[in-house]
């Protein structure tokens, strides 16, 4: 049998409204944000006990909450700064809050 | 060989007219409403009516001239915005009931949904699940929908097209069984989907009139006329249909391009600035999809009839502005006759490939260049943030500018 084999190409959507596009990407997007992982008390505790025995030059890792994202990094430590509440490594800063889990 | 789907299609009726009578509170099945433009004047394009008016004979598709005088008409500016995301929560629905893979949107008003995994699983009938998703659609948002249902994409969308717009519940299933007796007689051949009127005259000169003509005709022979298309052609007229929700297609065409069509007639050195304004645009996009150009081109359209179309391949891949808009000035300037006054302007930035590949050439400043990517990085977040109208040029401020007019539109029509 014959077959003219085109798949989906010919349902092809005239992009005639390349900002359609834009606004379904961002809705699947959002639609796969994830929620703040809630930390029971032993996380927390745990966190910072890690965090209170860190020092400078040690090379961490760290898993943190990021607008819907859950992220890791691998990274040097370099300081607490404990009046922002952020912790400061050498490539980026995150906030205590949005730590997950930290190991060294 | 060809597998037995259930695939349903859903077109949002009168989409735009209709989103403006919700808007209103107001039912479009009795509202006299028409989307259009009305500042742009006499000539300008209605974009959609209301079923209401549709039921007064009024085609959908006309010129604000054309328009008949209607008592308490509403004459709706488009929102081209609010369209989408309307669009984009009606998409929302439809994931509550399949998964994105199972779901193919066709355009800002229509889309394909593969529902043969869903029935299996529910037991449900083709239409009840069919209905229940219509139903959720008009719980959410108010809108009326037309609905096919067919064994693959095409026979989906001629039973929607052809017969559920017909139907009072504006919904309607075809099986293979249906092929004969509904699609058949079809005529004349512009109203099958896939056949525009330059094929039509074609077929018609072959003694083809309606879609069973092409049905009952030897495959191979519309193939040696028509090629691939003419083979595709035949299995359309028996309902035959292979595509795959789940295989999307992806464009092979690897280009960008903004076009304008302008209002009124312009000169040489107002046609530059419009050039100028596009390029500003199609950088901005190239930006955002991360690419670097290979090639660009330049269509200009004459006032009346005629113009030109070139394609130059560039040196080396980019998106540097001043690189890109030197090469489309220069082929203007090659090409353009003075003779003529410009109504339409497209460029596209073709061959694009990732940009992280980029490397410096010894042509190329790269300390100005680094200056002048981070200028139009900072420009263009502040267009982010605050508005296309935010930051302009001062050239915006010409007469014959379109810069700030189209920041505050969608696809040539107001947001």
């Amino acid at each position: 049998m014959m077959n003219s084999n085109r798949g989906m190409k010919k349902w092809m959507p005239f992009a005639s409204l390349p900002e359609h596009n834009d606004y379904i990407n961002k809705m699947m997007k959002d639609r796969e944000k994830k929620q703040r992982p809630e930390l029971s008390e032993f996380q927390k505790d745990e966190i910072n006990d890690v965090l209170s025995t860190l020092k400078s030059g040690d090379f961490i890792e760290i898993v943190y909450y990021d607008n819907g994202d859950i992220l890791t990094e691998k990274a040097e430590f370099i300081k607490l700064d404990l009046y922002n509440k952020c912790i400061f490594l050498n490539t980026m800063s995150i906030h205590f809050s949005n730590i997950l889990e930290i190991s060294n | 060989m060809e597998e037995e789907r259930t695939i349903l299609a859903i077109d949002l009726k009168s989409f735009y007219a209709s989103v403006e009578c919700v808007d209103r509170g107001l039912d479009p099945f009795n509202t006299p409403l028409v989307v259009c433009d009305k500042e742009r004047g006499n000539g300008t394009i209605i974009l959609a009516v209301t079923p209401y008016v549709k039921t007064l004979g009024i085609p959908s598709r006309l010129r604000l001239y054309q328009l008949p005088k209607v008592k308490n008409m509403i004459y709706a500016k488009p929102r081209m915005e609010r369209y989408i995301k309307k669009s984009v929560e009606v998409l929302e629905v439809y994931l509550r009931f399949v998964a994105k893979e199972d779901i193919h949107v066709y355009s800002i008003d229509e889309a394909f949904l593969d529902i043969t995994h869903y029935l299996k699983v529910s037991g449900k009938s083709k239409k009840d699940f069919a209905r229940e998703i219509i139903d959720k659609v008009y719980e959410q948002t108010h809108l009326t929908v037309t609905a096919g249902i067919g064994q693959n994409l095409l026979m989906a969308k001629l039973s929607m097209d052809i017969e559920a717009k017909h139907n009072p519940d504006f919904m309607a299933c075809w099986t293979k069984e249906d092929i004969p007796s509904k699609l058949w007689p079809l005529s004349p051949l512009t109203k099958m989907w896939g056949i525009g009127p330059r094929m039509q005259i074609k077929l018609n000169a072959l003694g083809m009139y309606c879609v069973g003509d092409i049905a009952i005709s030897n495959p191979k022979y519309l193939q040696d006329k028509f090629g691939i298309l003419g083979l595709q052609l035949w299995e359309h007229a028996n309902g035959i249909d292979d595509s795959k929700i789940q295989e999307p297609y992806v464009s092979q065409s690897n280009s960008l391009s903004v076009g304008q069509t302008l209002f009124t007639d312009y000169d040489e050195e107002d046609t530059k600035l419009i050039l100028r304004e596009s390029i500003d645009e199609l950088i901005v996009r190239m930006h955002h999809k991360k690419c670097l150009a290979q090639s660009v081109s330049l269509f200009v359209g004459y006032s009346g009839h005629g113009g030109f179309s070139k394609a130059v391949k560039l040196s080396q891949a980019t998106d540097n502005i001043e690189i890109i808009l030197t090469t489309v000035l220069k082929v203007f300037s090659m090409y353009y006759n003075s003779e003529h006054s410009v109504r339409s302007i497209c460029v596209s930035a073709g061959g694009l490939e990732n940009n992280s590949y980029y490397q410096p050439t010894l042509f190329i400043d790269p300390e100005k260049e680094k200056i002048e990517r981070e200028y139009e990085q900072t420009i263009e977040g502040i267009k982010r943030a605050y508005g296309g109208k935010s930051i302009c040029k001062a050239s915006a401020l010409l007469a014959k500018s379109n810069a700030v007019r189209r920041s505050n539109q969608i696809g040539g029509h107001r947001k």
